[in-house]
């Protein structure tokens, strides 16, 4: 490999090294460590004699604490959740794109995409505009008449997972879409040919082709949202628990940043399953690329 | 002296053999057309007489010069590529003119020979557009007058016709051919096709499995090649089992021994080999088979005659569509001269 | 059915922005009252130092971490597309993708304890406007990653071949050739990158100092205090930054990739 190769390469990996692979060891070291009034506010990993400070107590109060392991839990669910909302909602949207006339496709596809680049607090704060007691949804309903006080629809959990797959639809609809798009239709013109009702030709033939799509489209809306924050601070209210609320109250209110650090390091232990098996798609999907090329 | 001479050149990818043990000189001038399968080597040696590719072995010069490990932007030849290469980015003039910048010519000489190169090519009128805006045989003319405006000592072709309909393909040929008869320096062009090759090129090296099989003018490789797998790549042609006896070669499909002298021990495997238009129904001829007509492919000036004889053989017979052609299930005799026959190891 | 699909999952994500940007122009302050038609919102909010001075630290940052993104975005996408099976390729594929998915509070948590801990052994850097650059275009780095690789891997290796075949060195085939030709894409994701950092409100807001409030982080506080004309102004002139900075970005994409469907689509793929 030439020297202009390695400076190539050597760019971007020693960037990522530094400003993403160093940090997860900085958090696993801090995390241990305990909370100190001082500039950082944290024991060192070395005492002043050169032994080696680890504690266990941030992992086990994480463990103990009810606070803690119901956020954990409560994460677990909204996310599973929002996922297959957004799932039920995004598959027949990337279905109905992939079966548009070919020269509508692209534009559909921008369409749903688009929303993702912009703002993700204007969108969220759209959807405050909305739901919120004296929101434009209360307000239509009062005077129709159908209630006579405001529903409760903002601060919810419900609200929450509402947020959540508003926000991350398009990172649902996007793999579906590339899935379905490469769907031969002549496998079901066969099928049909074969006596089969469009119903079973769906599910015994897009469904199973879909497949990568449908576990690309769950990975990317479960892992973001498993650590969401914005989303069930702004719609979620104070009952929703989700650790990314969690996190930050201990970080930017307590200021207890190995606390912090340790509950990190236990979302990171949940996360690890689903991004390899998202990287493994991913490289099968490359790898597929490059055996038609 | 040769300006191209690729001497002991190999080259492997992986555990696949491209190249093996390839010799190849090329004169001023000539017109040499690597023919061969896809996947025989022809466009690697094609690279690698670019530098495009580094032999693992043997050396290639250029100019009398050893130039194996030189990087192509160094060596005085110049490639049009298959898909043409043209920078999209740029104007038909400047990719003319994107090579002369490192000749060391001033910026007026630079615009004359783009000028030259564009009037040679008839792209003149051409000089401002895009790539885009261009039909595929105007690209192609630009792609090679963006070669030519570096003054090559020798031009290298891969697949030039392979993006051409076939009408414009028959033209770009005699065009290629007057363009390397005014030029005067050397073409070399890979193809797959035998028709092309035989068109254009005053030698043909047929490549097969990363070797050279035989180099030599068409006429030669026609009438006399040099082993039975050139005689079937190479032409139409009858070829057949055949094992060498006391009285000349046996040859089980036709069912007769063929009077011919070879010079080979009896008892010896040989290829017997009967280019089709040398026969005709003539039972009064050196030698004649019988049989019944098979099939009778029209193909418009001529037709191609399939006989089957009573041993199974098949006989590919092609005569000229003058009234003289047998209806299928005809019973005829195919006769041909003996000096017609070719025996090959 | 299917009309009816898209046109609901259509009317789900763009109707609230949709009410959002009606309301910036009522002249009620009662954001559910509508009283008639005024842009008193939108002289307010450019007369608010506060918001103006916060929009123009985020047009600084997202400027430099999109260009810092794009230089190091183009170098990984070419090295992915053209160097073949390197030692390190898979290795490299997963630390670029891995930002894209990773919970942005992990990212931003993480770097900031980095920044702490080179800020204690190196002096630098001090946290601020220079540690938000470097968190952005950590993030931006995968989508001009994405978006470059997928043009480079499209486009005919014989075009370089060619360059070098007449006679220039590497350095003038990658100046004349290779860049110019990747230039959509190289656009395409350094506005990605800008729109990703001008938007990014969890990362900035860890790795900050005190004296760098963004945009996004105004926002925030402004939104907690509940709804307001004036931010309804300042939503709208967000959504329409970033509606035409995407515009330009598909524009580019789509013009030296015909039936290409658009980078930012690519980016997220």
């Amino acid at each position: 490999m030439s020297w202009r190769r390695r400076l190539t390469l050597a760019l971007p990996y020693l960037w990522l090294a530094i400003f993403f692979v160093l940090p997860f060891a900085l958090v696993a070291k801090i995390s241990v460590a305990q909370v100190q009034v001082s500039v950082p506010p944290y024991t060192p990993l070395f005492d002043t004699q050169g032994h080696l400070q680890i504690d266990w107590a941030n992992y086990k109060l994480l463990f103990s604490d009810t606070i803690y392991v119901k956020a954990y839990l409560g994460s677990l669910r909204i996310a599973a959740l929002s996922t297959v909302i957004a799932l039920l909602i995004g598959y027949p949207l990337a279905y109905a794109v992939a079966r548009s006339p070919a020269r509508w496709r692209s534009i559909l596809l921008l369409l749903l995409v688009a929303p993702f680049f912009t703002s993700f607090l204007v969108r969220i704060y759209a959807w405050i505009g909305l739901l919120r007691p004296t929101g434009i949804i209360n307000a239509a309903f009062l005077s129709l008449g159908l209630i006579d006080e405001p529903l409760k629809l903002i601060n919810t959990e419900a609200a929450a997972i509402f947020g959540i797959v508003y926000a991350y639809l398009p990172f649902m609809v996007l793999p579906l879409y590339a899935r379905l798009d490469k769907l031969d239709v002549t496998l079901l013109e066969a099928a049909a040919d074969l006596g089969a009702t469009p119903w079973r030709a769906f599910w015994s033939i897009t469904v199973p082709w879909s497949l990568p799509g449908i576990a690309a489209g769950c990975l990317l809306v479960f892992i973001p949202a498993l650590g969401e924050f914005v989303i069930p601070e702004l719609l979620g209210g104070p009952d929703t628990l989700m650790i990314g609320k969690i996190m930050w109250a201990e970080f930017f209110s307590n200021r207890d940043w190995p606390l912090s650090a340790a509950a990190t390091v236990l979302l990171l232990g949940l996360l690890v399953v689903p991004i390899m098996a998202l990287q493994t798609i991913a490289a099968r999907a490359e790898g597929r690329a490059e055996a038609r090329a | 002296m040769s300006v191209i001479a690729v001497d002991g050149v190999s080259k492997r990818f992986g555990a696949a053999v491209a190249v093996e043990n390839v010799s190849l000189d090329i004169g001023d001038g000539e017109f040499v057309a690597l023919l061969g399968p896809s996947g025989c080597g022809k466009t690697t040696l094609l690279r690698m007489i670019a530098g495009l590719e580094q032999p693992d072995q043997g050396r290639v010069r250029i100019g009398g010069v050893d130039m194996t490990t030189a990087p192509p932007y160094l060596r005085p030849v110049n490639m049009m590529f298959q898909s043409y290469a043209l920078f999209p980015h740029m104007t038909v003039a400047e990719n003319v003119a994107f090579g002369l910048k490192h000749d060391r010519i001033d910026a007026d000489a630079q615009r004359a020979r783009v000028s030259e190169a564009l009037a040679l090519l008839e792209m003149t009128a051409y000089a401002d557009r895009k790539p885009h805006q261009l039909s595929g045989g105007q690209q192609q003319r630009v792609a090679l007058a963006r070669c030519l405006a570096k003054r090559p000592k020798a031009l290298l072709l891969d697949e030039p016709l392979a993006a051409l309909d076939k009408g414009l393909r028959e033209r770009t040929q005699l065009e290629l051919m007057a363009l390397r008869r005014r030029l005067g320096i050397a073409f070399i062009v890979v193809t797959h096709d035998q028709d092309e090759a035989m068109t254009m090129a005053t030698r043909v090296a047929i490549m097969d499995k990363g070797r050279i099989l035989q180099s030599a003018s068409p006429q030669d490789l026609y009438a006399a090649p040099a082993s039975r797998a050139v005689a079937a790549f190479f032409g139409d042609v009858n070829l057949w089992d055949g094992v060498v006896t006391a009285q000349g070669v046996d040859c089980a499909a036709l069912g007769l021994t063929l009077p011919v002298p070879c010079g080979l021990p009896a008892g010896t495997n040989v290829a017997v080999v009967l280019r089709p238009e040398q026969l005709d129904f003539n039972p009064d001829d050196e030698i004649a088979v019988g049989g019944h007509v098979e099939e009778v492919i029209y193909r418009g000036a001529v037709s191609t005659v399939l006989v089957r004889t009573p041993t199974g053989g098949l006989i590919r017979i092609v005569r000229p569509n003058l009234g003289t052609v047998p209806p299928v299930g005809e019973r005829v005799t195919v006769g041909w001269r003996r000096a017609a026959v070719l025996v090959l190891p | 059915m299917r009309r009816i699909v898209l046109i609901a999952g259509l009317a789900f994500l763009y109707l609230p922005p949709a009410v959002v940007a009606l309301y910036s122009f009522n002249a009620s302050r009662l954001v559910t009252v509508w009283t008639g038609v005024s842009t008193q919102w939108y002289g307010e909010l450019l007369n608010d130092p506060q918001i103006m001075r916060a929009a123009g630290l985020s047009l600084a940052i997202a400027t430099a971490a999109a260009t810092l993104a794009t230089i190091l975005g183009t170098a990984a996408g070419l090295a992915l597309a053209r160097f073949g099976r390197f030692r390190g390729r898979a290795a490299l594929t997963g630390l670029i993708a891995a930002p894209l998915v990773m919970p942005e509070i992990i990212t931003g948590l993480s770097l900031l304890l980095l920044f702490v801990a080179m800020q204690q052994l190196l002096g630098f850097p001090g946290r601020g406007i220079g540690t938000i650059v470097i968190a952005h275009a950590t993030l931006g780095l995968a989508y001009v990653t994405v978006v470059v690789q997928a043009r480079a891997a499209a486009q005919d290796r014989a075009i370089e071949e060619a360059a070098a075949d007449l006679g220039a060195p590497p350095a003038r085939v990658f100046w004349a050739v290779t860049l110019p030709m990747l230039r959509p894409a190289v656009v395409a994701g350094w506005l990605l990158a800008f729109v990703l950092s001008f938007d990014d409100l969890v990362v900035a807001s860890f790795v900050a100092g005190p004296q760098s409030t963004t945009l996004p982080m105004v926002v925030f506080s402004a939104i907690r205090l509940g709804v307001s004309p004036k931010i309804n102004a300042l939503a709208t002139l967000l959504m329409l930054a970033t509606a035409v900075v995407i515009g330009i970005a598909v524009l580019l994409a789509r013009r030296t990739a015909p039936g290409n469907s658009a980078g930012p689509t690519a980016a997220i793929r």
